[in-house]
């Protein structure tokens, strides 16, 4: 809590003016009478002992309006200035294999609910090794057979953890089952190249100054390439040629499980592994980038860290505080008393003259 | 006031006043204003229907025939108005102020006294005597009195009866009719007041508004005092505070009767917005059976 024009206060020096006028001495409009002397002794009635109200009423609203005049403020939220960062796109892979369960932090749960854990983590930081991004652009494609933008670019990450739970496992064997991850990158590509451009744009009319750094995807997936019109290789080529790094990140390998619901009740059946580490590695050393085995959801956190500081950002950002104004209540209050006061004057404390 | 609204209003009086003088107060002004003492005039011879008292007898010895002493009454009074003009006066509420009806009043008086071969003389004071003029006969006299009157703006506000009584000690020496017009809102008048109605003959006339005595319901007003400057706040929204400030006013109008009363000084009471001729009528008559 502080006062913006705390000078303000002066102005209370100035109430006991009025008081003063009103209470004791001349501007109080008055018929001239012969002797007050019947009058002073006639007794007070309430309404006369209460006539003081109105004064008081006012001298109140004045004291409110000198508060609001000063501007009470109350510094509300920390909000950070960004000048520049990095721009992360994030390429899911929710094909049906993702349902592969896995362990996380005790808990067993499918990769894809791992993978979103972990991301949150990266993009938001916890009290391990990742500090969080808040810097950086942050976007999230999600694709199976097709891919598909859930959130755009931002740097509003409180949304993000909204439209990652939008993300869901494609059905097996459905229209949607597969992985396209030729398509994925291109989406992902040109949504990072898309959101430098309105920024170029926005610089020249000056309504925000921020910079991308460097443009990367983290492409997650656990299979390989099995449809869309893109092949992987190509489509890292193009990424490359707009100076966007991409590391690929390899979940599975090894012994997993995908829990079925069948009509006896769940059971457990080995998932095979079609991991195309060859792709995956040409893809990252296309742009510059690098590709992570994640057999589970630990190595799939180091791999985060890794990331985390291969993009470190050493940013200026500038914080500052976000005065919030509390004038309105006092102004609003200085205004009902001046109302009740003029109405108690023009009623019931009607003077004559 | 200029000159000529000043010379009007003289005027306005002198033309309403002069009908109460000539018919209303004609008779009752010579008879209750005897002179003090007999003047001889002659001694002229009997007549059947004489009072045999006043035969001479020294005369008729000396003459052989009865002849009688013939006196005549000793006019020659001196009118002296004490107008009190503090600044409680310029207060009326009905179509008068105060001071007005009390110049209009010892407009008439002066008239009636110059009718009867009387002289007038004027006192002004508020808390201290601001004009005098002494008493002198004729009608130019009293219409200078008049405009004095009327044209007079006190310097002072406050009242101090006692002064006033005073100063009129120690410039007559001569036993005269005094006027004492006030709204008697002063105090500690009493001991002075003793002093002069037992030289002179000391009439009180007070002047009232009837918003002294008695307020209608209008709320809460503001009054201040003219003398004082004070400022009160009176609820006359209230029947309890409306029935006190009458009450003080009556216990007041009586406390001054009855302090007239032990003095042996008696008393016209004037409101304005009520025709004070009727009042002084009243006056006269009971004065004259009083004698």
């Amino acid at each position: 809590m502080r006062f913006e024009t705390p000078w303000a206060f002066l102005l209370l020096l100035l109430i006991p003016l009025p008081v003063y006028l009103s209470l004791f001495r001349r501007g109080r409009a008055a018929f001239q009478f012969s002797s007050t002397k019947h009058a002073a002794a006639s007794g007070r009635s309430l309404r006369q002992r209460l006539a003081f109200l109105p004064t008081l009423l006012r001298v109140l609203a004045m004291v409110l309006f000198v508060v609001a005049l000063a501007r009470p403020q109350k510094g509300g939220e920390r909000v950070r200035e960004v000048s520049e960062g990095v721009a992360i796109e994030m390429a899911v892979d929710r094909s049906s294999s993702m349902g592969a369960e896995m362990t996380y932090g005790g808990e067993q749960m499918n990769r894809l609910d791992a993978v979103k854990r972990v991301f949150e983590e990266f993009v938001a930081g916890n009290s391990g090794g990742l500090d969080g991004r808040p810097n950086d652009l942050i976007g999230l494609v999600s694709f199976a057979r097709y891919p598909e933008t859930n959130c755009p670019l931002t740097l509003g990450h409180g949304a993000l953890s909204r439209f990652l739970d939008s993300v869901h496992l494609a059905q097996p064997r459905g229209p949607e089952d597969g992985t396209g991850i030729g398509d994925a990158i291109v989406l992902a590509a040109a949504r990072l190249k898309k959101a430098e451009e309105t920024l170029a744009k926005q610089l020249e009319g000056g309504a925000k100054n921020y910079d991308i750094k460097s443009k990367i995807i983290i492409l997650l997936t656990d299979g390989q390439h099995n449809c869309g019109k893109r092949m992987p290789l190509d489509a890292a080529q193009q990424a490359a040629e707009w100076g966007i790094k991409i590391y690929t990140i390899g979940v599975g390998g090894g012994e997993s499980f995908t829990t079925v619901q069948g009509p006896f009740g769940s059971f457990k059946v080995p998932a095979q592994s079609d991991l195309d580490e060859q792709t995956l590695t040409g893809i990252a050393e296309k742009t510059g980038g690098k590709y992570f085995q994640a057999q589970d959801a630990q190595s799939l956190r180091a791999v985060y860290e890794e990331i985390d500081k291969l993009e470190k950002t050493s940013v200026e950002a500038v914080r500052y505080v976000n005065w919030r104004e509390y004038f309105v209540p006092f102004a609003v209050g200085g205004l009902l008393l001046l109302v009740v006061e003029v109405l108690l004057s023009t009623t019931v404390f009607r003077k004559v003259p | 006031m200029i000159p000529k609204e000043l010379a009007k209003k003289v005027r306005y009086i002198q033309i309403h006043t002069n009908k109460a003088v000539n018919d209303v107060l004609a008779g009752e002004y010579h008879s209750v204003f005897k002179g003090r003492g007999m003047e001889f005039e002659e001694v002229r011879e009997y007549l059947p229907g004489d009072e045999v008292r006043s035969i001479d007898w020294n005369v008729t010895a000396r003459m052989g025939r009865p002849f009688v002493k013939r006196f005549r009454e000793e006019r020659e009074l001196s009118i002296m108005f004490l107008v009190d003009l503090s600044a409680s006066g310029a207060f009326g509420t009905v179509d008068r102020l105060k001071n007005e009806v009390a110049t209009e009043l010892c407009a008439l008086l002066a008239f009636s006294a110059v009718k009867n071969n009387d002289k007038a003389g004027l006192i002004v004071f508020t808390d201290r005597v601001e004009m005098f003029i002494p008493p002198k006969k004729g009608v130019s006299h009293v219409l200078r009195l008049i405009r004095e009157l009327l044209a007079f703006t006190p310097r002072q506000a406050k009242t101090n009866i006692a002064e006033a009584m005073d100063f009129l000690g120690r410039v007559t020496s001569k036993q005269c009719v005094v006027f004492l017009v006030s709204d008697f809102l002063g105090e500690d008048y009493e001991r002075p007041m003793r002093v002069l109605s037992k030289k002179h003959d000391l009439i009180a006339v007070s002047v009232a508004d009837p918003r002294e005595m008695r307020m209608p319901n209008v709320g809460l007003i503001e009054l201040e005092d003219a003398e004082t400057g004070e400022l009160v706040l009176l609820d006359t929204g209230s029947a309890s505070v409306r029935k006190a400030y009458e009450q003080h006013g009556s216990e007041r109008n009586a406390a001054i009767r009855s302090l007239f009363a032990s003095m042996d000084v008696e008393q016209i009471e004037i409101e304005t917005g009520r025709d004070y001729v009727r009042d002084l009528v009243k006056f006269f008559r009971s004065r004259e059976r009083r004698q």
